[in-house]
């Protein structure tokens, strides 16, 4: 069988007589790879913009652009080497700032339009070797909630991790029915994501199933870093909940045993997790979008065995790490840092994932700079402008100018939440916005 | 200068294999969980140390004889195998560790798009090796703790090129015996290669139970894995072999690396293996000593437990192993969780003289109780 190529690459310079062929491989490239027209048109566009961009600060910088088709979206790489100086202008409240200052913004308004026409965007630093990533998601039919309720299963239930697209769709459909809205991940509305992002092993699921192939319950997880895995339900279909939501767990947990994941944990799960298995991480009071206050528990356990680790902390967080890490029996050398007044770039970079339906907005810390403090708060006017209800700052301990964010987050609003072990380099500590005005 | 691109470099298959990290050391360990004592019950070590032979090998290893090379085959240590086997030099193979030796098989027999088969929840290792080596993995269920031999040989294909048979199980303990080895070992009709892993041979003290190195001599794909880790050991100094029949070995042989295995080593396994009786009925001893003391303490709780062969223990924990790992420790007990082994919430206890035994009974009493509360 001939497979279509998965991506394309390119080596340049940065400089503009190149746009017509980045925009040429992208226009010919991205729909062979899935993506539809407008979207096609809005990542060459983000493209253009961004070459002219790199060709005014960075002009001759050698430069590789990868067009890549992903299980559920289309991706563009562009690596780099350069200053990261000029990169806060893709921060979610550029505009405005460039709009109140154009002089000063126009060299950025690029970088701006890249950020805004795509869905998103990841940006990282090795040393001086810059990864921009944009990205564009496939755009897949929504379906209804099932109506009528499924035959019970009978007789012995089974585990199985390998799925039909059908059932996966089904089981979905399922869940909308049984569960509300904050249980499950939005894309279970849109099924065929799923199947996708399944075929591409960037999601996974397992049902429970009876011997004629009625489905009793279902889990799905994730692998959002390399050392965490975020799963989502027990979702149970039958009147046997036990033995499902056992079955559920158990192979949810073999499946994830032997990879390099330490810490299973779930912002979802159901009222059906069997307790003994995990523990409490904590219990976050939600908005939500009517009004509601939600109180939620997150669960997590470890795959394998802790054996500790060092993190930085701010020394307004220590005694709040102390204190976790004591009720978790986690050993942590909890070192204190807060900014020495050494010289920091002028400009922040923060990045965003926005989940609309929950007005929830998660941000951290991409690029540290002198004006964080400002840009965070840019960032919170903005959201709750926007009525965003949860706003969280995540910073992962590993890093000590991020630990250092502490005593700013504290001025801004934000107080500690909780501690998802090993979800970044190290621990992550996740603070949660307080908002004066609730 | 142009931009290294290690994901077009790497193959796919090692991208996807992920790093094995060892834990800390032991003093490290302490310093941060706060104890002053570490009891390690969590890696199968023989507490009694080594035979009194090892000893007078390690005090006679002088710093003068540390510039010379070993010697690159393990000569002498393979013709004390071959006097105390019955067999003939040529038909081991000595390695750092029996995972050494598990690395130079896959290599020798399998090639991209060949498999293995062993089960689901067993050591790790041949796993590891196969998937870093870009080999297919074929994982059989355990059917009631054992490895299932109906469902290994179903899993055979043309494309099968080695079948790793763990006995005892390492965790379970359960073992094939000698009429379930030899009819499986019919069924397969050569058409691989079959590794029977002993590494907790000595320990089995069992009527029925197969021993490979008799087996080979009528199957001629038998492969035999030992190690002097276990029984004898000499964990620290890393060593253990393969026996099968010469011509297998002779191929295993072309990708093994020589000089491998250090003087010490070699030194030490021929001492260990040399009059070993009554270190072997003492060893045996202290493990049924843990053994007693350790199931009617499990009844009494209620948990579900497997006490087969080997010198450990494996119960079901009712909170989760890695939490009970951590609370363990901070009381000085390392214990092996068993989610890595796809056992989640289980724990493998390793079976050590009685007073330790008691401190953990002491401990896991007290965690239990803290946690019921």
């Amino acid at each position: 069988m001939i497979q279509t190529p998965s991506y394309v690459s390119l080596d340049l310079l940065a400089d503009i007589c190149w746009i017509p062929l980045v925009q040429g491989v992208l226009e010919t490239g991205a729909p062979i790879l899935g993506l539809d027209q407008g979207k096609t048109i809005r990542l060459a566009l983000a493209a253009e913009e961004f070459i002219l961009h790199l060709s005014r600060t960075s002009p001759g910088a050698r430069l590789n652009m990868t067009l890549t088709r992903e299980a559920s979206r289309v991706s563009v790489l562009f690596r780099f080497e350069s200053s990261s100086d000029d990169l806060w202008a893709m921060n979610l409240t550029a505009e405005g700032e460039i709009s109140r200052d154009l002089d000063l913004g126009m060299d950025h308004m690029g970088l701006l339009l890249v950020s805004r026409v795509v869905d998103s965007f990841s940006i990282t630093l090795n040393r001086r070797t810059v990864d921009i990533t944009l990205y564009q998601n496939i755009t897949y039919p929504e379906i209804e909630k099932a109506i009528d309720p499924d035959q019970s299963p009978e007789g012995t239930l089974s585990a199985h991790s390998f799925c039909e697209p059908a059932e996966i769709s089904h089981a979905c459909a399922r869940v909308m029915a049984c569960y509300p809205e904050t249980l499950y991940p939005e894309a279970f509305k849109t099924p065929g994501e799923i199947i996708d992002r399944i075929a591409g092993k960037e999601f996974f699921a397992g049902l429970v199933k009876d011997e004629a192939g009625t489905i009793a319950g279902m889990i799905c997880w994730e692998i959002p870093s390399r050392q965490t895995v975020e799963f989502y339900g027990p979702y149970l279909f039958s009147d046997n909940p036990k033995d499902t939501a056992r079955l559920l767990i158990d192979l949810l947990v073999t499946s994830v045993a032997r990879t390099p994941a330490i810490t299973l944990y779930s912002r979802m799960a159901t009222r059906d997790l069997p307790k003994g298995d995990f523990e409490p991480l904590a219990r976050l009071t939600l908005r939500q979008f009517n009004g509601k206050i939600e109180k939620k528990t997150l669960w997590f356990r470890h795959l394998k065995e802790d054996t500790g680790c060092s993190v930085w902390a701010h020394p307004n967080l220590a005694d709040f790490l102390k204190k976790t890490y004591k009720n978790l029996f986690l050993m942590r050398t909890i070192r204190e840092y807060k900014s020495q007044g050494e010289i920091r770039p002028h400009r922040s970079l923060l990045g965003t994932r926005l989940e609309a339906t929950r007005k929830e907005a998660t941000l951290w810390p991409m690029l540290d700079g002198a004006d964080i403090h400002e840009n965070i708060c840019r960032h919170i006017k903005l959201l709750t402008d926007e009525q965003y209800t949860n706003i969280f700052f995540t910073i992962d301990l590993s890093a000590g100018w991020q630990a250092a964010l502490g005593g700013i987050l504290i001025q801004t609003g934000f107080l500690p939440a909780y501690v998802l072990p090993y979800a970044g380099q190290s621990d992550k500590v996740i603070y949660q916005y307080v908002d004066p005005d609730a | 200068m142009s931009i290294l691109m290690l994901d077009k470099l790497v193959p796919e298959h090692i991208q996807n294999f992920e790093p094995y990290f060892p834990s800390k050391p032991d003093t490290v360990l302490m310093s941060l969980f706060g104890v002053e004592t570490l009891y390690r019950l969590n890696n199968n070590e023989n507490a009694l140390g080594p035979p009194p032979g090892v000893h007078r090998v390690i005090d006679d290893f002088v710093p003068d004889m540390v510039p010379v090379y070993p010697n690159g085959d393990c000569f002498f240590l393979k013709e004390k195998l071959a006097f105390k086997f019955n067999k003939s030099p040529d038909q081991f193979l000595v390695g750092n560790g029996s995972c050494e030796v598990i690395s130079s098989v896959i290599k020798a027999f399998c090639m991209k798009g060949d498999n293995i088969i062993t089960a689901d929840k067993t050591f790790a290792v041949y796993e590891w090796v196969a998937r870093f080596s870009g080999v297919e993995v074929k994982l059989i269920p355990l059917k009631d703790f054992r490895f299932d031999p109906d469902a290994m040989l179903d899993a055979m294909d043309e494309m099968t090129k080695i079948i790793f048979i763990c006995n005892p199980n390492n965790p379970t303990g359960t073992y094939w015996d000698m009429d379930t080895m030899t009819r499986f070992l019919k069924a397969v009709d050569q058409r691989c290669i079959v590794v029977i892993d002993e590494a907790y041979f000595e320990y089995v003290d069992k009527k029925d139970y197969p021993d490979a190195m008799q087996l080979m001599e009528t199957f001629s794909n038998v492969v035999a894995f030992r190690t002097f880790s276990k029984m004898y050991a000499l964990a620290a100094l890393r060593i253990g072999y393969l026996c099968s029949s010469p011509d297998v070995v002779d191929m295993v042989r072309r990708t093994h690396i020589v000089y491998s295995v250090n003087t010490p080593a070699q030194q030490a396994a021929a001492a260990a293996i040399t009059d070993d009786t009554d270190f072997i009925a003492a060893t045996r001893k202290m493990v049924k000593d843990a053994r007693d003391l350790l199931c009617p303490f499990f009844d009494d709780l209620g948990l579900s437990y497997l006490s087969g062969q080997g010198n450990y223990i494996m119960v079901r924990t009712p909170i989760s192993d890695t939490l009970l790992y951590r609370m363990l420790m901070k009381q000085g007990i390392m214990v092996r969780t068993m989610t890595g082994f796809r056992f989640p919430n289980w724990i493998r206890i390793s079976l050590v003289q009685q007073p330790v035994m008691t401190a953990f009974v002491n401990a896991f009493q007290e965690v239990i109780s803290s946690v019921s509360d």
